[in-house]
């Protein structure tokens, strides 16, 4: 503001004080929602609110004219109504009972409305988690789905936005595909059938698409790549949306083989390579569904006849007695490592076997088992020294020493990429007496699109509530282990079910986890059925691409490098890289962390950049309920929070950091969130005599001047021990720092540090506290 | 219907014992000024709407015990605000995002313009807006744009003198004026 009272916001002059008032008091109308009993176009009778959405809202309502329910769905003011009237244009033009039907379109006090069928069976998404679903059951059901999706493809459209959000389900059981706010026709289609002529032109006259090419369009986790590359899409995106739905409804369950092929060409990132409609998906699985049933009740007979009479031939080559598997083969019994009969004794047991199909089990009797198996050798082609196919569960049970060595697990040969099956494999480490080493092993399914929901690598204690005797804390250690892709937990480690044991502690050194949904979870015992490791170190290890699943409904377990969860003694890592994950490390309760752990500034993907969405929940350290930890040497790359101090607790933390970097971090350290500290917290960033050396160079990278302002965001109320002395803040600008003295609300000492906070728009938490 | 009328016809409903009659009229008379007042401090329609219609089932519910020592427009003013803090301390102000919700924030149009370039106003404004706390906002909202007295302003904010009203928004107006001169 000028002397002569000309401010300049912005790049505009506005003309004084008042006009400035003027504009910031602005308060344009807005229609207020309609309540229970409005009658909306004159027919439709609100009776309740059923959800929002970014769009606007969805009611439930009642049609005078024909006593029927119907979903209301109101958009807001602007562009969105004319998306509205487009929604419902692409929808009056397709007509199926896999699609939700249409009745009316109009506007209410210069909002559009759609008044559609309503369903009341819920989403998909509320179908899938309401109870266990068997495979055959979802498969069915994305069958209808996808039979849907196709008679809007002949229409001539995209739904561009299918997940299972979107689809309905009736009272019936019948799926609808609904919400069509981002659909638009499609310029050229496949054919949709054999002998069908090539559709050239759109079959119905949509208006043209609202958004040009080269925006991205769609729910990230379910968008095809050329759609995330913001490329022209047609039928084939909707199809590999719903693979990706299917693929991930399916996770975790055993399922034929015949699954995979069909999932690994609708996934395939060329379109050319998918189905070319998706009646030829569904016809691919109509066909094995009705070849299954055709073939149930012989199948049945000869898996009694099997269980009833085993004809297992057995030979023993190196010590394995290895069952040879009839074909097809319904149960295995556990393969078993001989450890008397191995050439070492009880020193070490090799392990050449060619297949792997059930379990390992290494007996109790063995002092010291070593199973070692090399890899897949390209050169000796099917003598691989060790391939697993089908779940399998390898246990180190009963020795007092395992160790596992170079145990190969990644079956790159063309056949069996071309015929992807779904794989299991846990290690289960499970009994307290063993101390465990595992070093080169490779756990890679090498199959992203097919493997899902299953944990890499178990680490337990088993149940040993009978065990009445003391328990000596194993030490089980891990080196050089990689796994992934494609694992929803890439190494689990739990006590078990005792809440007298005292946990085990684990070292992970040289590891790799990649495309796992958690690259390590650690379970406590705060509840007082698990237990934690008494210590957790994991050094020079890797956590990269660590995947943030679509939706949230997981909690903070997405996508997290480290997650530590609850009772934890002693959690240190150092020299660990986390890459792309959600949160780097996140820890709650009573853990104490050590930390000089790297995030990585290299790799920043470009999805990091534009998802707005998941960046708003990231963070590089996360600290839940009172979590102490000492942060040394740290450097926090990018991520829009570098620091999360967890509030809302009785319990106080205590965070003491020292010499990190907070590199271009949108806030550097966020103490509290929504809640507040405990008086007794103390979050120390350094005192006098003790410089922390601490650096924060905040969003210096992005473009966005306001977003870059922010360093500390701490909305405190009660008094805390809060210092920042000695600490370094690089380029943080000197407008920035006037603004923040300039509100001094000083509920906090900050000596020669910084606190800003002023985050515009969708994000925006102020509070400013600050004594220079 | 101008604000005058409007006030007379309610009370007259209400008198006469119509209180339905007096709230829908009430709720369909203010409703849009109300809902744009709660709109611009939350930046987002819809939670105002929520919290609007919040404010209706009070407005209903309490009517009858309302003993017009005030106008009506400043009653639901002040049903509105307190509606506001609740939710806010429910929510903070901090706006959420659902992520069924991402195809929306995704979908926002990529353009190679600056961001400081695009909307630079329009993000300046709203940007100076949420560096004030919700009652400082209220209190220039009703002043400014409502152009209410400063009687008026005190019922909806609650024990707050004119003069104190009049000299916190001196104060607003300073820190406006110096964050503007920041930029």
């Amino acid at each position: 503001m000028s002397g002569d009272g000309q401010s300049a916001v912005g790049s505009v002059e506005v003309e004084s004080v008042d006009s400035l008032l003027r504009a910031v008091a602005r308060a344009a109308d807005v229609d207020p929602p309609p309540v229970e009993g409005d009658v909306i176009g004159g027919n439709y009778c609100i009776e309740r609110k059923l959800g929002a959405g970014g769009m606007g809202a969805v009611y439930l309502a009642r049609d005078l004219r024909l006593h029927r329910w119907i979903a209301l769905k109101l958009h807001s003011h602007g562009e969105n109504a004319q998306r509205t009237e487009r929604e419902a244009r692409v929808l009056a033009s397709v007509v199926h009972p896999n699609v939700v039907t249409i009745h009316d379109v109009g506007s209410w006090n210069g909002r559009a409305y759609i008044a559609m069928e309503y369903l009341d069976g819920g989403t998909l998404r509320a179908w899938l988690g309401a109870r266990y679903r068997g495979w055959r059951e979802i498969v069915a059901i994305f069958v209808e789905a996808a039979r849907g999706l196709d008679a809007i493809h002949r229409a001539g459209l995209v739904h561009r936005d299918f997940k299972p959000d979107n689809v309905l389900l009736g009272s019936d059981g019948r799926v609808r595909i609904a919400d069509f706010g981002l659909a638009r026709p499609v310029r050229t289609l496949p054919p949709v059938v054999a002998g069908t002529p090539r559709t050239t032109e759109p079959l119905s006259p949509i208006d043209a698409p609202l958004t040009a090419t080269g925006t991205c369009l769609g729910t990230p986790g379910y968008m095809a790549p050329e759609a995330e590359r913001g490329e022209e899409v047609d039928a084939r995106a909707d199809q590999y949306s719903l693979c990706i739905a299917l693929r991930a409804a399916l996770a975790g369950r055993t399922v034929p083989r015949w699954i995979a092929p069909i999932l690994h060409r609708g996934l395939h990132p060329d379109p050319a390579h998918r189905y070319g409609s998706l009646v030829e998906l569904v016809e691919a699985m109509d066909r094995r569904l009705r070849a299954r049933r055709r073939w149930l009740v012989p199948a049945l007979v000869a898996a009694i006849a099997a269980a009833a009479v085993p004809l297992w031939l057995t030979s023993r080559t190196g010590g394995i007695a290895m069952p040879l598997r009839a074909c097809p083969q319904p149960e295995l019994p556990a393969l078993h490592v001989d450890a008397a009969a191995a050439p070492g004794g009880n020193g070490s047991v090799a392990c050449p076997f060619r297949t792997l199909s059930e379990a390992l089990v290494i007996p109790a009797s063995a002092r010291i088992v070593h199973v070692a198996a090399g890899r897949y050798d390209a050169e000796h082609g099917e003598r691989l020294p060790l391939v697993i196919r089908g779940d399998t569960e390898i246990h180190g049970a009963g020795a007092e020493i395992t160790t596992i060595a170079g145990l190969g697990y990644f079956d790159p040969r063309p056949e069996a990429l071309a015929t992807p099956h779904p794989l299991r494999v846990s290690l289960v480490i499970g009994d307290r007496r063993a101390d465990v080493a595992l070093s080169g092993l490779s756990i890679e399914s090498g199959q992203r699109e097919i493997v899902d929901g299953a944990a890499g690598i178990l680490c337990t204690s088993g149940n040993l509530d009978a065990f009445q005797g003391p328990l000596p804390a194993p030490n089980t250690r891990l080196d050089h282990v990689i796994v992934g892709p494609g694992y929803e937990l890439g190494l689990i480690v739990t006590g078990g079910t005792s809440p007298r044991m005292t946990g085990c502690n684990l070292s992970v050194t040289a590891g790799f986890f990649h495309h796992a949904n958690v690259g390590i979870w650690q379970v406590g015992c705060g509840t007082g059925y698990h237990e934690a490791p008494t210590a957790l170190d994991v050094t020079n290890s890797a956590f990269r691409a660590i995947r943030a699943k679509p939706d949230i409904s997981n909690g903070p377990s997405s996508g997290v490098g480290i997650m530590v969860w609850d009772c934890a003694r002693r959690v240190h890592i150092a020299d660990s890289v986390f890459v792309e994950s959600d949160k780097g490390i996140t820890l709650t309760r009573h853990a104490i962390l050590r930390s000089d752990a790297r995030y990585d500034p290299d790799e920043l993907p470009a999805l990091f950049e534009r998802n707005e969405l998941s960046a708003m929940r990231e963070a590089g350290i996360h600290l839940g309920l009172a979590a102490r930890a000492e942060l040394v040497d740290n450097h926090i790359w990018g991520s829009p929070a570098g620091l999360i101090i967890g509030a809302a607790s009785t319990e106080a933390p205590r965070v003491r950091a020292r010499n990190n970097q907070f590199w271009r971090n949108v806030i550097a350290v966020n103490v509290a969130g929504n809640g507040e500290l405990p008086r007794d917290s103390v979050v120390d960033f350094g005192r006098t005599g003790d410089p922390g050396g601490n650096k924060f160079n905040c969003n210096a990278a992005r473009s966005d001047p306001v977003a870059a302002t922010i360093a500390v965001q701490m909305p405190v109320a009660r008094p805390l021990s809060l210092d920042f002395v000695g600490n370094r803040w690089d380029h943080v600008p000197p407008r920035i720092r006037r603004r923040f003295q300039a509100s001094s609300r000083a509920e906090v000492v900050l000596a020669a540090g910084l606190a800003v906070v002023d985050v515009g728009g969708a994000t925006s938490t102020t509070t400013a506290c600050a004594r220079p | 219907m101008s604000p005058t009328e409007l006030e007379v016809t309610i009370r007259k409903q209400f008198e006469a014992g119509d209180l339905h009659a007096a709230a829908t009229l009430a709720i369909n008379g203010y409703g849009r000024e109300v809902c744009g007042y709660l709109a611009a401090v939350l930046a987002d329609e819809e939670q105002a709407r929520d919290v609007f219609a919040e404010t209706a089932a009070e407005l209903w519910r309490d009517l009858s015990r309302f003993r017009w020592q005030a106008s009506l427009r400043t009653w639901i003013y002040t049903l509105a605000r307190h509606r506001l803090a609740a939710h806010l301390s429910r929510h903070g102000r901090q706006r959420t995002v659902p992520l069924s919700e991402a195809a929306d924030v995704v979908a926002r149009p990529h353009t190679t313009t600056v961001p400081w370039k695009r909307t630079a106003v329009k993000d300046t404004v709203s940007r100076l807006r949420s560096s004030l706390s919700a009652d400082d906002q209220t209190l220039l909202i009703l002043r400014v744009d409502r152009a209410m007295s400063w009687r008026e302003i005190a019922d909806v904010i609650g024990d707050a003198h004119e003069p104190a009203l009049r000299k916190r928004y001196e104060r607003i107006k300073n820190r406006l004026r110096d964050l503007a001169s920041a930029e």
